[in-house]
This record gives C-alpha cells, structure tokens and sequence, in this order.
C-alpha cells in the first residue's frame, strides 16, 4: 500500500467535490420544482392531468439512472439537433430523473395532512395561498424533510455516475490520478472514505429531524 | 389548487415544446461554423497515457493535445481572429458517437482508423502507428497470439477492434481452444485485473501497453510479447462528409510533419526523457515519410 | 432532427439479436439473486437493529450506515478489486484464478448487500408500525416472547412493509446496470457494445429502455397480486 499518492493529490481530488456539491444542489432544487407540479398531477382528479403525470413518474422510476444521461447526451441532440454539452446535458437528465422521485415524496406529504384540517381552515374563511401557507405546507414540509434529506444522500452519491459523460466531480478526479498513478486500491478506499463521511453526517442529520417529528408527535 | 395545476400543465407542455423546438443548425461546414461561433469544440482523452492525461499538478496535456494547440494557431491563422477553444473530454466508449452527433468538431484521442467507423464518421490521415500485442507477467508461458488458447485474455470495454480480432481469431480457430475474453471498463483496471491474476494476459495497442508498464510498481516483472497482431493507425476523427474541414485537418498535419515539428513534439512524450518511452517502429518512420506530399 | 439512419433490424440481427437476449437474462438472474440475498439479509439487519442487545444494534446499524453511504458504483468497484486483495493470500488467488465469471459473483454480491442495507430500513419502519397492542394481546394469549415473534410480529411487519419491498426489487434491476463497470454484460453493458459495433446507439438504447420498462411492469403487477392477498384486512389502504 502506498498513502502518499492520496496526500499527493489531495487537493486536485478534492477539488472535484466543489462540482459534486453543485450538481446535488442543482438535481434537488430542479427535481423539486418539478416534482411539485408532477405531485399536484398525481393528485388531480382530471385524467387528462393525471395520466400524463402518472405515466412521466412512473417511466422515469423504471428506468436506470446511467440510461437516462446517456439519453440525453448522446442520443437528445439527434433528436434535438444540436449538441447541449456535457454538464447541462446530465444536469437535464438528473432533474427530469430526480423530478419523478421527488414527486411522489411530495405527494406522500401532502397527503400525509389529515383532511379535516384543510376543510377547517375553510371553513374558518381562509383562501387557498393562505391556506397551503399556513397550514398544508408546514405539516407537509416537515413530515416529508427525512426523506427528502434521504433522497438528497442518495443524488449526492449518484452525481458519481456523471463520469459516463466525463464530466470531473470527485469520483472521476479520483479516476484520473488513478489512471496516471496506477493505485487503484488505495484511491477508492479513499473516495469510499469521503463519500462516507459525508453521507453518514447528512443521514445522522435526517435521523435527528425525524426523531424530533417523532417527539413532537408524542 | 386550480391556478396551480394550471400553471404546473403549462410549465409541462411548455419544457417538452421547448426541448423539440430547438433549432437544428447542421447546415454549414465546421469551418463556416467556427468563423460564425468564433469557437472550436475538441475531444481529448483523460486517461490515455501520454496521448492525453491529467498531470501530477492537476493540469490536462499530452502529445494530442499538443497537435491540438497547433491547430487552433492554424485556424486563429486562417480565420485571421482569436478562437475561443473548447476542450471536451472524450473516452473510447463516447468519441464516434459525440462527433456523429456533433458535440465536438474533431477528436485527438488516439483512435484507430476502422472502415466501421468510417460508416459513421470520417478519419484524417494517420498520425501515429502501433500494433496489437499481448501483455504477460514475466515468465508467462504466453509467448505470442496463439497461446492465448484456453486462457483468459483482458480487452478494453470501447475498443471494438480488439474485441473483433479477438473473435475471428476464435472462429477461425488461429486460438484454439477458445479463450475467455473479459471486458474491463479502461485499461487501467485490465491492467489491475492482470497483476491480481483475474486475466492471464491483456491484449490491446502496444502504445497503450508500454504506458501501463512503465507506470507500473515494479515495471521490469511484466513483458510485452509476440508481433503485431493488427496494424493500429490513428487518426482524428472528424464529421462525415466535411471535406474543406478534413482538407484543413490534413494539411496541417503534413505540415508539422514536414517541417520536423511532429518529431520533435513525439520526442518529448515518447522519447527517451519523455512520458512514455516508445521509439518510433520502422513502419511508423516510413508512414510519416510517406504523409510528406508535395505542395 | 440530424439525419441518422434507423436500423431497428439490427436488435434481431443473427449475431447481435441472441447477444442482446443474453444481456436481458443476465439482468433477471443477477437481479434475482441479488435480491435473494439482499432480503434475507436485510430482514436479519433489521432483526439486529431492533435487538435488546447494544451491541448488536450498533453492528446493525453500521451495517446500514456504511452500505447505505458509500456509492454503488465504488462498491462494485471493491468487490472485485479490493476484496480478493484483503482475503487470506489463497482464498484471493482462488478467486482470483479459478473462479469463471468473477464479476457476476462480485457483482451478485455487492447488489444484495446494497440492497440489504435498503430492506432493513424498510423492514425496520415495518416493526415500528405493528401497533403495540397486537404484540401484547399476543402474549396476553400465552404465546412465549420467540413464537409472538415468530408468527405475529414478523409476519404483521413484513405485509405492512410490502409496497416499499416493491419499490426496492424494483431498485435492484436498475442497480444491477451498474455491474457493467466490473465486465458484466447485462443489458445496458450489452446495448453499449452493440452501440459500439455497430454504431446504432439511438435503436439498443431504446430496447434497453423498454426492456426495463417492461420487467418494472411485470414486476409492478406481480406485486399487485401479491399485495392484494397480504393486505391486512381493515388496515391498509393503498394510497393512490
């Protein structure tokens, strides 16, 4: 075993992290705004609003993350005719992919506030904005804050499969010392390292969220 | 509710309407298309060792990436205006399809010339020339091609050539019993696969095998071994059917060759002080002799 | 739209037809297997981490942190280079030398791990919801602490936890496309040679796409039976 390669290049690797952290960011905020629409699709009672929705969620939810940036990157500029570049490409493809797993956590959420209390809220001569405001919203947010921290984890070690479009966030710097150092064991325990420690503190987060739920329940 | 649901549809309609409405812009040569952007879009390898790769400080060169840079000065020339230069990373699996689609305008990323290829996409004139060898640990009984039979032979996952002569050779029985032959995503991890005993030998270019030996820990334990199995020449890859671009592209390429500015950009990556020692085969300084077309 | 030449013929082409069912059987079976492990492993997990034991909750719970944080695809990548490196020097040459197609195993492996993380939290969240009550009329009835277990608690907690279960199969055959960085040629790997034979990336992506269409609906209707005769009377009510 040879540690110094890692101390060698710990700064370029680590560098990489600023463009991994970017990515989760960019994944979760655009899966969210569209999931929202995707969840108020999944909850309308028109079929024409609801089919499109259901059928978008459940398409994308079938299909492997590694197709759907492949898709986009080499494929969509056939049919889009022109090139859209490697970072907006699988950025596309990771809040179209993302958007359909957010949707139904958002649903799970809504859905989560009991009835009565929007029929309450109505009857007490709210409106609709104030109402989801003040009353759907907050209870939605948080009961679905530990799955939505859950899923971020998940996009944060899933931005990784960028690499397919060469695209250097942290596992793919870590790739490319390799390919030049030729110490592959040593760098993946490390890149295995990183991505645990952050992980573990963004689930050590959500498990802290949803025992204080849990506690304000009781 | 209502507003909103409204608002979310349109957004909806809206993003796909956006995504089939963009407009095609393929009509014009790549020439014309880097007059009019005022920037070129080119494809090198990451991990190709010394064709392209990044280097100890983190900064990404190579001997591609050299030529490149000189054929941008060219057309900054031609064109009489600064250009503004892409680079994209390319690697075996995404270089034909990424110019089939037109992500990028040329590729230097050492890459053999196939007529399978040329279906899709065209070559420049060949740049560099090696072969297909096998690598062994020191003392293999592997001694060349054909011993390969009943082993289990390592190829790289995007390098189809290889894969192919492999399969012939299988058919028409050149390797016989048949051998096992297992895909790695790069070389690297062949390579890996090879030390820890997963495949008995690795086949592909030779170029590519010197590279790995050399970065290996104890480069005297391995052994490349046998003749050519294939001549591998590479070439940049380039749109099909651009020929005032491939016209460019080539007489650049001459160029450098003829004023002895290609030699010495070879020496300083594959010479003796350089990245990967490779003296120049025969066939290669006779392919470089041949390329000096007259005016 | 860029001119591109359509060849649907090639996915059932006589050379790279029979590939691409290969690619498609290897996809189930892996899967398959992965998942075999990964439930039974995971339902164990999620029995330690509800353990009255310390100890072996905080190994439960380790277990699932460290599966849980580390991406799937620096997983694979340990499976296959890294574990036959740490093993007993002869048990890795073994590996190493002996075994045929070691990368479906370390890919087999690797995914029922994975997946084994993923079903103890589901499972776990299923124990957490067997109301109390139950538990206790059952040993209120004379059952001994192991049998209330055994045939009321663990069987209460696996039908609450059958929807989620379906969304983790379901998980699993997509994972499994991961195992084409370690050599496995499941259906995406396979498509992407095809690709790189023969050029046609547009006609074997679709095919890969539909062909995980397809198993998701298979198995999104096999779990549909299989939830309607596991529901618990009065109790759940599938959301929709």
């Amino acid at each position: 075993m040879d540690w110094a390669v890692i101390t060698d290049n710990m700064g370029y690797m680590l560098g990489g992290l600023g463009l991994t952290f970017q990515m989760t960011l960019i994944a979760l905020s655009g899966g969210m705004f569209l999931g929202c629409f995707l969840a108020m699709g999944r909850l309308s009672s028109k079929k024409w609003v609801y089919y499109p929705a259901s059928a978008y969620v459940h398409f994308f939810r079938s299909q492997p993350l590694i197709l759907v940036i492949f898709w986009l990157y080499f494929l969509a500029p056939v049919f889009v005719g022109r090139p859209l570049g490697a970072f907006y490409s699988t950025m596309i493809a990771f809040v179209f992919f993302e958007a359909s797993y957010f949707s139904e956590i958002i649903r799970g959420g809504i859905q989560s506030v009991p009835k009565g209390q929007v029929m309450a809220a109505q009857a007490t001569g709210l409106g609709f904005f104030t109402i989801q405001r003040y009353v759907v919203l907050p209870q939605a947010l948080g009961n679905m804050a530990p799955a939505l921290i859950t899923r971020a984890i998940v996009i944060f070690q899933d931005t990784s499969l960028a690499y397919v479009v060469g695209l250097r966030e942290f596992l793919r710097r870590v790739n490319l010392v390799d390919t030049r150092e030729v110490r592959s064991v040593e760098l993946y325990c490390f890149a295995a390292v990183v991505y645990f420690v952050i992980c573990t503190l963004g689930s050590l987060f959500a498990d802290h969220l949803e025992r204080k739920r849990e506690a304000s329940k009781a | 509710m209502k507003h909103m649901k409204r608002l979310g549809l349109v957004c909806f309609w809206g993003l796909i309407c956006c995504l089939l409405a963009a407009p095609p812009v393929f009509a014009e040569t790549v020439l014309e298309k880097i007059d009019r952007t005022g920037s070129i879009t080119m494809g090198y390898r990451e991990g190709g060792v010394p064709f392209g790769y990044i280097n100890d400080k983190g900064e990404w060169g190579g001997f591609d990436m050299d030529l490149g840079d000189i054929l941008v000065q060219k057309l900054e020339e031609k064109l009489g205006k600064k250009i503004k230069y892409n680079k994209t990373p390319i690697n075996p699996k995404t270089r034909i399809v990424l110019v089939a689609n037109r992500t990028v305008d040329i590729v230097m990323g050492a890459t053999t010339i196939t007529m399978a290829r040329e279906e899709v996409v065209d070559f420049s004139l060949p740049y560099f020339l090696t072969g297909t060898k096998v690598l062994v640990p020191k003392g293999s009984s592997i001694r060349s091609f054909k011993d390969l039979a009943g082993k289990r032979v390592g190829a790289g996952n995007g390098c189809t050539p290889h894969i192919k002569a492999l399969n012939n050779a299988i058919a028409d029985k050149r390797i016989d019993p048949a051998c096992e032959i297992v895909l790695f995503e790069d070389h690297l991890k062949g390579f890996l696969g090879l030390q820890q005993g997963k495949v008995d030998a690795y086949f592909t270019d030779e170029s590519m095998l010197a590279g790995m030996v050399a970065k290996a820990r104890n480069p005297q334990d391995w052994e490349i071994v046998g003749s050519f199995v294939t001549y591998e020449p590479y070439g940049f890859i380039l749109p099909k059917d651009d020929s005032d671009w491939r016209d460019f592209v080539n007489a650049t390429l001459i160029g450098l060759i003829r004023s002895g500015e290609f030699e010495k950009i070879y020496e300083k990556w594959f010479g003796p002080r350089g990245v990967v020692v490779y003296p120049m085969s025969e066939e290669y300084k006779n392919m470089l002799n041949v390329l000096t077309f007259p005016e | 739209m860029l001119d591109y030449n359509f060849e649907w013929s090639i996915l059932w082409s006589q050379t790279y037809g029979p590939w691409l069912l290969k690619g498609i059987w290897t996809t189930i079976h892996l899967s398959l297997l992965a998942w075999v492990i990964g439930s039974m492993l995971g339902l164990m997990v999620a029995l330690a981490r509800l353990a009255p034991y310390r100890v072996v909750r905080f190994a439960g719970g380790a277990y699932v942190q460290v599966f849980r944080n580390i991406p799937l695809l620096v997983q694979m990548f340990f499976w296959y280079f890294a574990v036959p490196a740490l093993l007993p020097r002869e048990m890795g040459r073994w590996l190493n030398h002996e075994v045929p197609h070691l990368g479906y195993y370390c890919g087999v492996v690797c995914l029922g791990t994975y997946t084994a993380s993923r079903v103890a939290e589901v499972i776990r969240s299923g124990f957490l919801a067997v109301p109390k009550g139950v538990t206790m009329a059952a040993l209120a009835t004379g059952l001994s602490p192991w049998n209330t277990y055994r045939h009321v608690t663990i069987p209460y907690a696996l039908r609450i936890s059958m929807p989620l279960l379906s969304n983790e199969i379901l998980s699993c055959f997509k994972n499994s496309a991961l195992t084409m960085t370690i050599g496995v040629m499941e259906t995406t790997g396979m498509a992407g040679l095809i690709d790189s034979f023969t050029f046609h990336g547009l006609e074997t992506t679709t095919a890969a796409s539909l062909v995980y269409l397809a198993i998701t609906l298979c198995v999104v209707a096999a779990f549909a039976r299989v939830e309607k005769k596991m529901r618990i009377p009065g109790l759940m009510e599938r959301s929709n």
